[in-house]
């Protein structure tokens, strides 16, 4: 019978991955670096409310106001995404149930300080799939052992253990630390959900590629304040 | 019980009394606020009409303990960040850990990139307990260890 391909970090020999992960080790991250990161739709409004909700199942994720965490990236490594297909494609947000839409007018972004580096973590493993048909199952041997490869690869590669983690996660996760799209991936960050730190700055991007401030943080005291 | 759940934020303990911190220390300064009806301690809180709260900004090494709250729990065995606890017992979570596949079993869904959450029933949660991040180790390890 024959093995499904995992793609990502699977479809690398190890030398690649090594490479991918020596790569990795070039993405520092200092309590000053700017840091960003897509929110979904709706969420400017949440922070912009003060919104601290349970949430409601199949409805509504819980929030937070004085929180960000998920998938991040530095801010220098995006300079050259500007209209809403860009970084929806950079962060490939086409994921099974996501609320991004190809043809949503604009997006928002979030740009904070690091502040706390050891917040951040490298994703390094394989992506699975819940499709049963796919035969890439979580707990599948393939996957496992592309998994595995890619951590043995950062140990290779020397990176800091404490910088990275392994990780299987639905694709398009990738496993490679870098997201999935062939031209516009960027290196990916998973944040531990922590506390905004003040001055962090929501942008909207729109389809010309105008870069609008919308709210800045002012601290768990005062929340968000509209800028326009 | 008046103690609030879940928590989250930045703290400080000053004199032996809790306050919370606006955001984190920065150049070594950290600013506390209060809503209470007395000023706390007038040698440190002045009264800001801007944040409508009493103010105290001060040297970190003023701080007896200085940390970054976050609440966790386990659900179905899964590493999770309590978000919301309402007062009908369901509960936001964000899931921590780093088999994201198995949370999306357990019907976790992605809300944005890397975000995994659930609402949940206070009932399901085990283990609950605080999460403690040091903000002044570096610091406390600079000053007491210091690598010659």
């Amino acid at each position: 019978m024959t093995q499904p391909v995992v793609p990502g970090s699977g479809s690398l020999t190890q030398d690649e991955r090594v490479l991918a992960a020596r790569v990795q080790g070039l993405v520092e991250i200092a309590p000053d670096t700017p840091m960003i990161k897509l929110l979904a739709p709706g969420e400017l409004e949440r922070y912009l409310r003060r919104e601290v909700s349970q949430g409601e199942w199949g409805r509504r994720p819980p929030f937070d106001f004085r929180t960000v965490g998920g998938i991040v990236a530095r801010a220098q490594d995006t300079t050259n995404l500007r209209t809403p297909v860009e970084f929806m494609r950079a962060f490939r947000v086409d994921y099974p149930g996501s609320p991004f839409r190809p043809d949503q007018p604009v997006v928002h972004v979030m740009e904070f300080l690091a502040v706390q580096p050891g917040q951040f973590v490298i994703p390094l493993g394989a992506p699975a799939s819940l499709d049963p048909s796919a035969g890439l199952r979580p707990n599948t041997p393939a996957v496992r052992d592309a998994a595995y490869a890619m951590i043995d690869a950062a140990a290779t590669a020397g990176l800091d253990p404490n910088t990275y983690r392994m990780e299987i996660a639905p694709w398009p996760y990738t496993g490679t630390g870098v997201t999935a799209d062939p031209e516009l991936g960027v290196p990916e960050r998973w944040k531990r959900p922590s506390t905004v730190p003040s001055g962090a700055t929501i942008f909207q991007y729109d389809p010309s590629a105008r870069k609008l401030p919308v709210a800045i943080y002012r601290g768990a005291a005062l929340g968000w304040e509209q800028l326009r | 019980m008046t103690y609030p759940r879940p928590r989250s934020g930045i703290f400080a303990t000053v004199d032996g009394i809790e306050y919370e911190a606006n955001s984190y220390p920065q150049d070594g300064q950290v600013t506390l606020f209060t809503r209470t009806d007395h000023n706390p301690d007038p040698a440190l809180f002045h009264w800001s009409t801007d944040f409508n709260a009493w103010l105290a900004t001060i040297p970190t090494t003023r701080c007896d303990r200085l940390v970054e709250v976050t609440s966790r729990a386990d659900y179905q065995g899964l590493p999770c960040q309590v978000v919301n606890i309402a007062q009908d017992g369901s509960t936001g979570l964000y899931y921590l850990g780093d088999e994201k596949a198995r949370a999306a079993e357990a019907g976790f869904v992605q809300t944005d990139p890397g975000t995994w959450a659930k609402t949940v029933d206070i009932h399901d949660l085990h283990r609950y307990r605080e999460h403690h991040s040091d903000l002044l180790f570096d610091e406390w390890r600079q000053n007491h260890h210091h690598i010659e």
